[in-house]
């Protein structure tokens, strides 16, 4: 049978295709989901869709995701406001927050500098962050941009912009994976932890 | 199905899903290769080293379905040799390193190989990741670039009347006549740059220590931004260079 009279399920389907991940098949069983649910259940699902584009926002101090402006980590008075985090993406804030070990503030850049995709300083909020190192209460800033060309191009280039103030810089440490044998190690990721052993 | 076994550099990457990512290498036996490598950004996968960083050297297997222009080739698997780690000490090492990639995206066609670019380029990151001087290291990557790509500029006569030496008149460089032009036929020509360097030190074998390296440079750069369409990609770091070169020209002036 064509689908061809069954515009709103193919239109629902290329709408799920659009998702990260998403194929053809998937983004199938996804709207045939959708219509077997009630109509409460795709309603919700509907609703959430649309509150989160209503209600998400960047944070006007750290950039990252929020409901509230500041975010619940600038506000929090627990945190330790002399320790900055500067991360690429706001999922990089999730990430480090699953651990409980960060007690200090985030920076999201909101990317990396990349000259070769034409990604300039200028595109990123490195004015911002420099702007908040300036305000004086940061003593330390972790540059916790990924560990490739770009995310340590842009933490070098952090790094140059921030030499002039009072304040220790700091990279997260690099090497072999927790967990995962030697020998599925890159050469990368060996000469990193060759290259930052330390004492037992 | 064709499977080809070389040697190449990420020249590019881009992220194209959660888990796969498209990259152009320039391999060693093939040339510049646009490939499609799925699952490469899942640490999990033994066929790739976990995660492919731009400017890594490697082995690749790469299989050739289509004809060869017409479509991304699969990358199948990748084994990291070197990733020119001290690259990342450094923000002008990086920079640089980038630039190198850039000119050689930007210079050669897909499938036409050059193994003794490709071995250029590996020198000059190599060089790259341990050099105090990586001004000197990148010219002469972007002069080697030139020749090997026909593409070099004449800098011992002028283009258009052939007469040398130039004495102590203005020389001017031109990327479209390929060279340098005399103080008398240079106003026929629209595009063009006065020549604040002495061609001596463009054509060294070893630029003189005490040349204008950062106007050696500027110049090069001139002529592949020229040849290129565009410019390459500088970097924070060499785009503030060329900023001091040109105002120290326009000052000169």
């Amino acid at each position: 049978m064509s689908s061809d009279h069954l515009s709103s399920i193919e239109h629902l389907k290329k709408e799920f295709q659009k998702l990260p991940g998403i194929g053809a098949r998937s983004a199938e069983r996804m709207a045939f989901h959708v219509l077997r649910e009630s109509k409460t259940e795709a309603d919700a699902l509907a609703a959430a869709i649309r509150a989160v584009k209503e209600s998400v926002f960047h944070c006007r101090h750290c950039f990252n995701l929020t409901e509230q402006d500041p975010c619940p980590i600038c506000e929090d008075p627990v945190r330790d406001r002399g320790e900055l985090w500067v991360v690429e993406q706001p999922k990089d804030v999730w990430s480090l927050e699953a651990t409980h070990l960060v007690r200090g503030l985030y920076h999201v850049l909101m990317g990396h500098i990349a000259p070769l995709d034409g990604v300039e300083p200028g595109d990123l909020t490195i004015d911002e962050l420099v702007e908040r190192v300036k305000a004086g209460d940061i003593r330390e800033v972790v540059l916790a941009t990924n560990p490739t060309i770009e995310g340590d191009g842009t933490a070098l280039h952090i790094q140059s912009l921030l030499s002039d103030y009072d304040v220790r810089i700091t990279r997260p440490a690099r090497g072999l994976a927790v967990g995962s044998p030697l020998e599925y190690a890159s050469v990368a990721m060996l000469e990193a932890a060759i290259r930052g052993r330390r004492d037992l | 199905m064709p499977m080809i076994h070389d040697t190449a550099i990420v020249l590019k990457r881009l992220d194209f899903s959660e888990s796969s990512q498209i990259l152009a290498l320039f391999s060693k036996r093939h040339g510049r290769v646009r490939v499609i490598a799925k699952g490469a950004r899942r640490s999990t996968k033994k066929r790739f080293s976990p995660g492919i960083d731009l400017l890594e050297c490697g082995q690749a297997v790469i299989s050739v379905r289509h004809a060869r222009q017409e479509a991304l080739a699969t990358l199948t698997q990748w084994a990291t040799s070197s990733s020119y780690s001290g690259l990342r000490d450094r923000l002008d090492r990086l920079n640089a390193a980038q630039y190198a990639a850039d000119i050689v995206a930007g210079l050669t066609e897909d499938w036409d190989p050059h193994p003794q670019l490709h071995d250029a380029l590996a020198r000059t990151l190599a060089a790259l990741s341990e050099t105090d001087r990586p001004l000197f290291t990148l010219i002469a990557f972007q002069r080697s670039l030139l020749i090997e790509v026909g593409l070099s500029p004449r800098l011992d006569h002028c283009v258009a009347c052939g007469r040398t030496p130039f004495g102590t008149r203005d020389i001017y460089f031109s990327s479209f006549e390929g060279g340098l032009l005399c103080r008398d036929c240079e106003p026929a020509r629209v595009e063009k740059r006065l020549l604040k360097v002495l061609p001596a030190a463009l054509i060294a074998e070893e630029i003189p220590r005490d040349a204008d390296v950062a106007g050696v440079f500027d110049i090069l750069h001139y002529h592949l931004s020229h040849l290129m369409g565009r410019t390459p990609a500088a970097g924070a770091f060499f785009e503030a260079i060329l900023r001091r070169a040109r105002s120290k020209d326009q000052r000169a002036r």
